[in-house]
């Protein structure tokens, strides 16, 4: 009887933990971009318009909640944008688009500047609830740190 | 009463566990949900949190000129960025204000006869509208100004490592299915004005002649895609290095800038093109880019890429 008083306790602890990973907790989007901007050596990234995000990935806007791009000079590859899909359901399609733009950059850099090529191989395409980060960076390891503890 | 006593014991410390492993709950749950709990039992907090959210939007959005005329829903990020960057050049202007006299204006050795195509100054400055059926096309460091300068209307069609002699042969203008050639993706696009900017990768060619007719060739090829019969074709300057920070080949120097400027004018001149003269804001006086405008020598950093699209918007044909 005690058992069975304390499941929905536990139940509910387990829901409320489960959000952790899930489409409900929010994610600091410019803190995690400013953390994952740190970890570039290679020249300074500045944010960029919605406008400019949307024809560089080639998003839907209309089911983009709220973005933040991260790009750079021309000299390099690296890169850091995050995103929020209005439903999670675009997220997929978000990681998809995020392949072909490394793809594409990874095919133009080869005959440009063939150094940055190692970057775009590493590059991290994360997700967590409607949130997926694209990072680009000189230090992969510390931005998966980063990544991991903003949930990722 | 001995047994009654260890049952009563035993009791106790099944209730004191319980408490505990409830008390060891609420305090994981006050620690990693706390602020979900918050939320859940405060819809005031929640208004409270949007409310502050929003003036902190507002208070970014009021330190922001109001140049920009495009819709404020889908624009306000852009322009605060364009805001944002010119309060930065403001900062920055005392460090970049081009030399008073006795300096050259950016023009190379021998272009003082091709003036009459250099895109003069108007008394105002357009807004972004004016780019609205433009087109963009050029190497990275248009991709640069592209990323940097704010801009908000107008199409790009960038890439890095785009040259005169990759230009037909290696699709390099991204799409959501991979790569194309620039002369296919100006098959779906509007545009009634050119702005072009080649020549950096060209740097390292034998005869500036042959960019010459390239380049030509290219422009002529550009025009038959646009909706207008008689497109305005702009033409920006090479954009002067910093030598000493350059790492990618000794020919990415500023005597070779200088020769393909004076070739890029003489086309120009030859095809009545329009020839932004960027040097004019970029150069630090003698033949060479602004000190500290670029990380590698090359590529413009922020506050240069404004000045960039800030010369743009007051260096154009008045009778347009």
């Amino acid at each position: 009887m005690k058992k069975t008083a304390l499941l929905p306790v536990f139940l509910l602890a387990l829901a409320l933990t489960a959000c952790g990973k899930g489409g409900g907790k929010d994610v600091d989007m410019k803190t995690l971009s400013a953390n994952l901007q740190e970890t570039v050596t290679s020249g300074a990234l500045a944010e960029v318009s919605a406008d400019i995000l949307a024809s560089t990935y080639f998003l839907d806007m209309e089911q983009i909640e709220d973005s933040l791009a991260a790009l750079n000079s021309g000299a390099n590859a690296c890169e850091v944008t995050i995103v929020k899909c209005k439903d999670n359901s675009y997220v997929s399609e978000v990681k998809d688009l995020f392949e072909t733009r490394v793809k594409n950059q990874s095919d133009l850099f080869a005959s440009y500047n063939a150094g940055e090529v190692t970057k775009l191989e590493q590059a991290l395409i994360e997700s967590s609830g409607n949130y997926v980060v694209l990072c680009v960076t000189d230090d992969t390891d510390a931005a998966k740190k980063i990544l991991k503890e903003a949930g990722f | 009463m001995e047994p009654k006593k260890k049952r009563s014991t035993r009791h106790q410390r099944r209730s004191s566990l319980i408490i505990n492993v409830l008390t060891l709950i609420v305090l994981v749950l006050v620690v990693f949900e706390g602020k979900s709990l918050i939320s859940l039992f405060s819809r005031q907090n929640i208004q409270e949190r949007i409310r502050q959210e929003e003036e902190e939007v507002f208070r970014e959005a009021n330190l922001l000129p109001t140049e920009t005329e495009a819709p404020p829903e889908t624009e306000s990020k852009a322009q605060t960025t364009e805001k944002e960057s010119v309060l930065r050049e403001t900062e920055t202007e005392a460090a970049t204000e081009p030399p008073e006299s006795g300096r050259e204006n950016g023009i190379p050795d021998g272009g003082d006869a091709y003036m009459d195509i250099v895109v003069p100054e108007q008394a105002s400055a357009v807004d972004d509208t004016y780019f609205s059926d433009a087109v963009f096309i050029g190497d990275s460091r248009m991709e640069g100004f592209r990323n940097f300068s704010g801009i908000t209307k107008g199409s790009f069609l960038t890439a890095v490592g785009m040259e005169l002699e990759n230009f037909y042969t290696t699709p390099q203008i991204p799409t959501a299915q991979g790569t194309m050639l620039v002369m296919d993706a100006l098959k779906n696009i509007n545009f009634t004005k050119i702005y072009m900017m080649l020549g950096t990768n060209e740097l390292g060619a034998y005869n500036m002649e042959d960019v010459k007719e390239s380049y030509r060739k290219v422009l002529e090829d550009i025009k038959t895609r646009s909706s207008s019969a008689d497109p305005i074709v702009y033409v920006f300057s090479v954009v002067y290095v910093e030598e000493s920070l350059v790492q990618t080949g000794d020919y990415v120097n500023n005597a070779n800038v200088d020769a393909v400027n004076l070739k890029i004018m003489e086309m120009c001149k030859e095809e009545g093109y329009h020839y932004i003269n960027l040097n004019e804001v970029l150069s630090d006086g003698y033949h060479s880019l602004i000190p500290g405008a670029s990380e590698d020598g090359i590529h413009l950093e922020q506050p240069y890429c404004q000045k960039w699209l800030q010369y743009t918007k007051t260096h154009y044909l008045s009778t347009v």
